[in-house]
């Protein structure tokens, strides 16, 4: 038995393969630190001196701890305000954790109203004072940081994109895209060229646009959907083209320049059904009447034509899953706990869900999902 | 195996370490650990009124880290000089020259030494008890707890075996260098398979090469092999805001710590009947 004692160390190796799998198959995930992270004020005592060195290292755990929430279809990130808080506690000039945590937290987090918090952390609260924008609070980054602009780039986007996103009647959409042009021109003046050649040469000229066509008095107003989708399709794309093969994300951003494509064509096709409808004095009640063909859906859902009426359960959806997000973690944060139930979740949302949406809401969680249902878009028939 | 023989070491070895001023040192500090979360708690939370769980989560974050990680050190310090100074004051000749094996021998310090670190775990307990019931009461303290502590317990104890691989191969200082590099790296070894996942998913719709599948392989391969010792790391599953999940796979975590301790025993004990005394 000369062998005995090195086939049983061997046998004792082999047999740890077996082990680790069934315990990392059957122990529950470990939650994430930074469901740690102490509070702000801790991070800067215990920082002692070595704040952007430790706002580097909760950065980049950050970025995991976002993309694995992100990839378990959370419509809710736990603790992501705290998070680029304590960040931009640590580092109040690093503007790209501003503007990321503004992103994750408007587009991922739905959350917007905190991303706003976040970027007037950083840039001080842009108000209107006597019809004119203005700088009423003073923001953390040094005004001469030659990034800072991107922190009022990123202010309008998430009213041009989340907030009017959000709208459900026309005048508060316009009003958003109003808010969001007007920082454009704001942008325009307090981040000149010369002074911070990195900005867009376009604040001006898109601020223009949003501002003097966007009203409920525009001559142009049929212009402005196609306007503002243009813009928001711009943003988005920006965001797609910086954002790499790998990252999970990109799906995240895809899913939303198709959103807006999706949109666009929904905007066209009902324009000229408005047309048709104008001059035959009824609904039409075929694509091919007004539209020559059935359009063709972005998010590969379809267009359905309902009592004279166009639907797109896919954006319906989609639109439908951000409110009742964004309305849940509001709940959440007023009340430290989830609405007890769907219906309670959907009398926040003062909207009716249409038929052709199915919505499922975990009240444990507070995570939202809205899918389109195709087959269940019927018309109603005469009342 | 000479049962009695074996536990003559282990009781002299929990006496001779129980009285090391290092043990004494680091309970202090852990103690003191304790109540330095008991501090922070009341820093960041402040007069607000719904802070309690943040307070008990800082304490519990504080205490129960520094039980494990000053109990590592703990561990380590002692568990490397153990067979060295028999060695070094050559007492180990008198002990050998009994009816007593070297794989006995070692069997008998690890014994000892692992009942030393569970005795010093517990006093260590008792002082984070003592904060946290402090703050929270004593209804704040619940099974949880004790099944993280009993785990950083077992934790501790594979440590003693780690250190006790080097206090037979090598001088206490490089054995303590080693045993902490190794210890560190137990806690970080998810993340080599993790990347063996990483590099063997297609990115942007390329497949990865055969390469990337046998270095995935290997980097299985070494994540089992080297101690896993966050298998035994529930500490952050107490301070979660989600309850923990029973049933935990106990017997194979448990199963695991035996067999991982059974293997390092042996190398001690082959490495140490292979040493010319």
């Amino acid at each position: 038995m000369r062998f005995a004692k090195p086939i049983a160390f061997l046998l004792g190796v082999v047999g740890l393969f077996p082990l680790q799998a069934r315990i990392d198959e059957r122990k529950p995930e470990r939650p994430s630190s930074l469901l740690y992270t102490p509070d702000r004020r801790l991070m800067k005592v215990i920082a002692c001196g070595y704040g952007p060195f430790l706002a580097d290292l909760v950065w980049i755990q950050s970025t995991g701890y976002v993309i694995r929430e992100f990839r378990s279809g959370g419509s809710h990130i736990e603790h992501l305000y705290a998070l680029y808080d304590v960040i931009t506690e640590l580092d109040p000039q690093y503007v790209d954790a501003y503007v990321m945590g503004a992103v994750f937290l408007s587009a991922i987090g739905n959350e917007p109203d905190r991303a706003i918090e976040l970027l007037e952390k950083g840039e001080g609260r842009i108000a209107e004072v006597k019809g004119e924008m203005q700088e009423v609070t003073e923001g953390r980054v040094h005004p001469k940081h030659k990034e800072r602009w991107k922190l009022l780039n990123e202010t309008a986007a998430v009213h041009l994109v989340t907030y009017a996103g959000y709208a459900t009647t026309l005048p508060e959409r316009y009003e958003e895209i109003r808010t969001g042009g007007k920082l454009y021109l704001y942008a325009a003046k307090r981040y000149p060229l010369t002074e911070y050649p990195d900005a867009p040469p376009w604040y001006q000229k898109m601020g223009e646009g949003l501002t003097i066509r966007g009203g409920p008095n525009d001559p142009y107003r049929d212009m402005t959907p196609s306007q503002y989708y243009t813009v928001v399709e711009q943003v988005w794309l920006a965001r797609v083209l910086v954002t790499p093969a790998s990252s999970p994300l990109l799906k995240l951003y895809e899913r939303r320049y198709a959103e807006i494509e999706a949109r666009k064509v929904y905007e066209d096709v009902v324009a000229k059904m408005g047309r048709w409808k104008q001059k035959h004095g009824v609904a039409p009640t075929r694509f091919e009447d007004f539209y020559g063909k059935v359009p063709e859906d972005p998010l590969g859902v379809g267009y359905f034509l309902v009592d004279g009426k166009l639907v797109a359960p896919a954006l319906d959806a989609s639109v439908i899953e951000r409110q009742l997000a964004r309305d849940a973690n509001g709940y959440h944060r007023a009340n430290e706990r989830w609405p007890e139930n769907k219906a309670a979740l959907v009398a926040l949302a003062h909207r009716e869900i249409p038929a052709w949406v199915w919505v499922d809401y975990d009240e444990k969680t507070g995570r939202v999902r809205a899918e389109p249902r195709p087959a269940l878009v019927q018309p109603r028939g005469p009342k | 195996m000479n049962l009695p023989a074996i536990a003559a070491v282990a009781s002299n070895t929990f006496k001779e370490s129980a009285r090391n001023r290092i043990l004494y040192a680091i309970v202090g500090a852990t103690l003191a650990a304790c109540g330095l979360g008991y501090v922070l708690a009341a820093i960041s939370a402040g007069d607000d009124p719904t802070s309690m769980p943040r307070r008990l989560r800082i304490i519990a974050n504080t205490s129960l880290s520094a039980i494990s990680l000053l109990g590592t050190l703990c561990a380590i310090f002692l568990g490397t000089n153990l067979v060295y100074q028999e060695v070094e004051r050559k007492t180990v000749y008198t002990i050998l020259a009994r009816p007593i094996g070297r794989g006995e021998f070692i069997v008998g310090k690890f014994a000892g030494l692992a009942a030393v670190v569970v005795a010093a775990v517990l006093v260590m307990a008792l002082g984070f008890a003592v904060f946290y019931a402090l703050v929270g009461g004593i209804d704040a303290l619940s099974l949880k707890h004790a099944i993280a502590i009993f785990y950083t317990a077992v934790e501790l104890v594979v440590v003693v075996a780690i250190a006790l691989v080097f206090s037979s191969t090598a001088n206490p200082i490089e054995g303590a260098i080693f045993a902490f590099v190794l210890t560190l790296a137990g806690h970080a070894t998810k993340n080599l398979d993790a990347l063996g996942k990483e590099i063997t998913t297609p990115h942007a719709g390329v497949e990865p090469g055969a390469l990337a599948h046998v270095m995935a392989k290997v980097l299985h391969a070494i994540y089992v092999v080297l101690p896993n010792l966050e298998n035994f790391n529930l500490r952050e599953q107490v301070t979660a805001e989600k309850p923990l999940e029973l049933p935990m796979p106990h017997a194979e975590i448990l199963a695991y710590a035996g067999l991982y301790t059974a293997l390092l025993l042996a190398i001690a004990a082959f490495f140490f009947k292979r040493k010319t005394l």
